[in-house]
């Protein structure tokens, strides 16, 4: 099954008389649940378009979107949608400590996008109005939940699937901020591919949806915005901020609205299976649950075993739930997932010959050295995913860069052609990412400009991590490695946190632990404090900055992520654990 | 409630937020600072989390940003009560 509908428009005008039975289930903060009809999210977002057309923003216009409650924030992306004006999601602000970087980073966006108006929440717009005189063509700004308050009717421009549906902005580099172009056209060819019978295999009927992700981020935008919207699937959206603060609520709400597909990233899934008591356990069926995707971040095989051996025995969820998934901005979404009905699929490989030779060679022998890695299904129908090197097309189970074309796929950067003819090669999108393809299925090994080259063997960073993270009182997700020019080769490092007090024991400890799983022997050991590792605003170590403060020296001295000072450099979870916090504070001192 | 009480109320949020650090936190004062416990922004929200739960309350944003140690945390917890 395919959609017909050939834009984001047509569907959103559409769903009330489509699916009159759906709709979109909204949680405050307390838990309280307003439901809107899929016919009242029709009305609402045809009323926020009028608004938004009443502001002077016309087809084509661009403005910011800083929203926290996922109520408004649905809505008035939605109506942006169906008139053809252009939302640019953005983040909230973090900390006092980190409001400058905030503000430039953000003001660079709007500007880079030349944004007319900038639509946000009410509790922000005390932190947000300095941005006004910073961003030459922002005209106002506006509370989101005012758009809806006008009896003007919407003018509905004709819109065609090549036209633009919104900017989102990746995570690149701070000085030059990258708006990934995303059409109604690529998002339909997307949609179909997440909801299609290659993919999710949903059926509106049966299938229901909860998301507790950022909306402000793909995964939770398109996956459970726009797709849901497309197919007419119900959901259920958690606070991002209730999530983080009672883990518990995400399987509670899946058990009691007896949805049957969610997404998260790795380390979520870590954190639910810590955090569940018996009693929870106890009490929740999630026999509902076909889809846990999960992506954003490298997908752990242990983690996810773990995930499923403790929710399958207790609460009767399908083993083959769990849902290995790749994609970026730059595809739309998702490139790939793993197959719903089949279980995950890990390949073992032998480890020197993958790193000497970037080739899959089955092990031999009980001793030796293995790496695993995840499957993340197939590439959608109608796209297709190569790996290379430079411009040479490799064979299955050679590792090389990945990359992909199809109709998911962006046409560039918003304004930014030097941007987009680095990122493109002969009609291929370039992901950065390293991996190979194995009966068709794509593997993710690493990232390219990460790679450690040790005594000419390529080391995956990751895999030394993740060695390094199993030590009792290193900091999980909390470890770098990178290397240093030695004498004769490259050396290798690796940069911690943790609270332990016995320090010298704990790098004894790491150190026999990569010699004795990799056969690596680590030069040097670097312990911080925790919240001192550079990262990105949605949570990926910054493993080059991180090599760049160790060799200049500041490595640890920058002030503390946790304290603020890091500005965009947070966890996904940090960061929006701490913007309650911060926006708070940031309220308090605004009066 | 008592200071005493509060304490032991926080304490027994920490030892669920972060059980392998137990013994570090049975010492904690009144006096001992947010920043001091050390936690992660995550276990600190499982914390405030945590103490809702216990108190059947929910702390509006702007309180929880005003507090800097666990003598506030206290006040909040009893202005609440």
């Amino acid at each position: 099954m395919q959609t017909s509908y050939r834009t984001i428009a047509e569907a959103i005008a559409n769903i009330g008389q489509e699916w009159p039975d759906k709709g979109f289930v909204f949680q405050d903060a307390k838990g309280e649940e307003r439901r809107y009809s899929f016919p009242e999210v029709e009305e609402e977002t045809a009323r926020r378009a009028a608004g938004l057309q009443q502001m002077g923003l016309e087809k084509g216009d661009r403005f910011g979107l800083i929203v926290i409650e996922p109520e408004d924030f649905v809505l008035d992306f939605l109506a942006a949608l169906r008139v053809g004006i252009l939302p640019v999601p953005l983040y909230p602000p973090l900390s006092m400590g980190s409001l400058d970087a905030y503000a430039d980073r953000t003001a660079l966006i709007l500007s880079t996008a030349k944004a007319k108006v900038l639509v946000a929440s009410e509790k922000l717009q005390n932190v947000l109005w300095s941005l006004v005189d910073r961003v030459p063509t922002l005209e106002k700004l506006v509370r989101a939940e005012t758009l809806g308050q006008t009896t003007a009717k919407p003018v509905y421009p004709t819109i065609e699937p090549d036209d633009l549906a919104f900017l989102q902005y990746t995570s690149g580099s701070t000085s030059d901020p990258k708006g990934v172009m995303v059409t109604h056209g690529s998002l339909i060819a997307n949609v179909n591919g997440i909801m299609g019978p290659n993919g999710l295999n949903m059926n509106p009927a049966v299938d229901k949806g909860c998301s507790w992700l950022p909306l402000y981020h793909d995964m939770g935008l398109i996956g459970f915005v726009i797709s849901p919207i497309v197919w007419g699937v119900e959901v259920v959206f958690i606070p991002t901020m209730r999530f983080i603060r009672r883990p518990n609520t995400w399987m509670d709400t899946i058990h009691r609205h007896r949805a049957t597909a969610t997404f998260a990233p790795n380390f979520a899934y870590a954190l639910i299976t810590r955090r569940c008591k018996d009693n929870d356990l106890s009490k929740w069926d999630l026999s509902c649950l076909k889809a846990c995707g999960c992506g954003a971040e490298p997908i752990h095989p242990d983690t996810m075993r773990e995930f499923t051996a403790l929710f399958s025995e207790k609460c009767g969820m399908p083993e083959n739930a769990i849902l290995p998934a790749y994609g970026m901005a730059e595809a739309t979404l998702a490139i790939s997932l793993k197959d719903v009905d089949k279980p995950m699929r890990t390949i073992v490989v032998d480890a020197q010959s993958f790193e000497d030779e970037g080739v899959v060679k089955a092990p031999e022998g009980d001793d030796t050295v293995v790496l695993e890695h995840v499957c993340c299904g197939p590439a959608f129908p109608g796209h297709e995913v190569a790996a290379f090197d430079g411009d040479t097309r490799l064979a299955e189970g050679v590792e090389g860069e990945l990359c992909v074309r199809g109709p998911s796929v962006t046409p560039g950067y918003f304004e930014n052609p030097e941007a987009t003819a680095s990122t493109f090669r002969d009609g291929w999108l370039r992901t950065g990412d390293l991996g190979y393809l194995v009966d068709g299925d794509i593997v993710i090994t690493g990232r390219l400009k990460d790679l450690i080259i040790f005594n000419g063997r390529n080391i995956h960073p990751q895999s030394v991590e993740w060695v390094a993270a199993e030590i009792d009182g290193v900091r999980k997700g909390n470890v770098v490695a990178f290397s240093r020019p030695g004498a004769s080769s490259e050396e290798l490092v690796l940069a911690l946190e943790t609270r332990a007090a016995d320090k010298e024991q704990l790098v004894k400890l790491v150190k026999q632990a990569v010699q004795r799983e990799m056969s690596l022997t680590i030069s040097e050991v670097v312990c911080l404090e925790p919240g001192s590792l550079p990262k990105t605003s949605s949570g990926k170590l910054q493993r080059r900055k991180t090599r760049q403060q160790f060799m200049n020296g500041s490595l640890g001295t920058e002030g503390s992520r946790a304290m603020g000072s890091n500005a965009d450099k947070v966890t996904l979870a940090k960061h929006v654990a701490k913007s309650l916090w911060s926006r708070a504070k940031a309220r308090v001192l605004a009066k | 409630m008592t200071d005493e009480k509060v304490l032991s109320l926080i304490k027994e949020a920490l030892f669920d937020v972060a059980p392998s650090r137990k013994e570090e936190f049975e010492d904690i004062q009144i006096s001992t600072t947010i920043e001091d416990l050390a936690l992660d922004s995550i276990a600190t929200m499982e914390m405030v989390g945590f103490l809702e739960d216990k108190t059947d309350m929910t702390f509006p944003d702007e309180e929880l940003a005003k507090v800097q140690s666990l003598d506030d945390l206290a006040k909040m917890i009893r202005a609440a009560a």
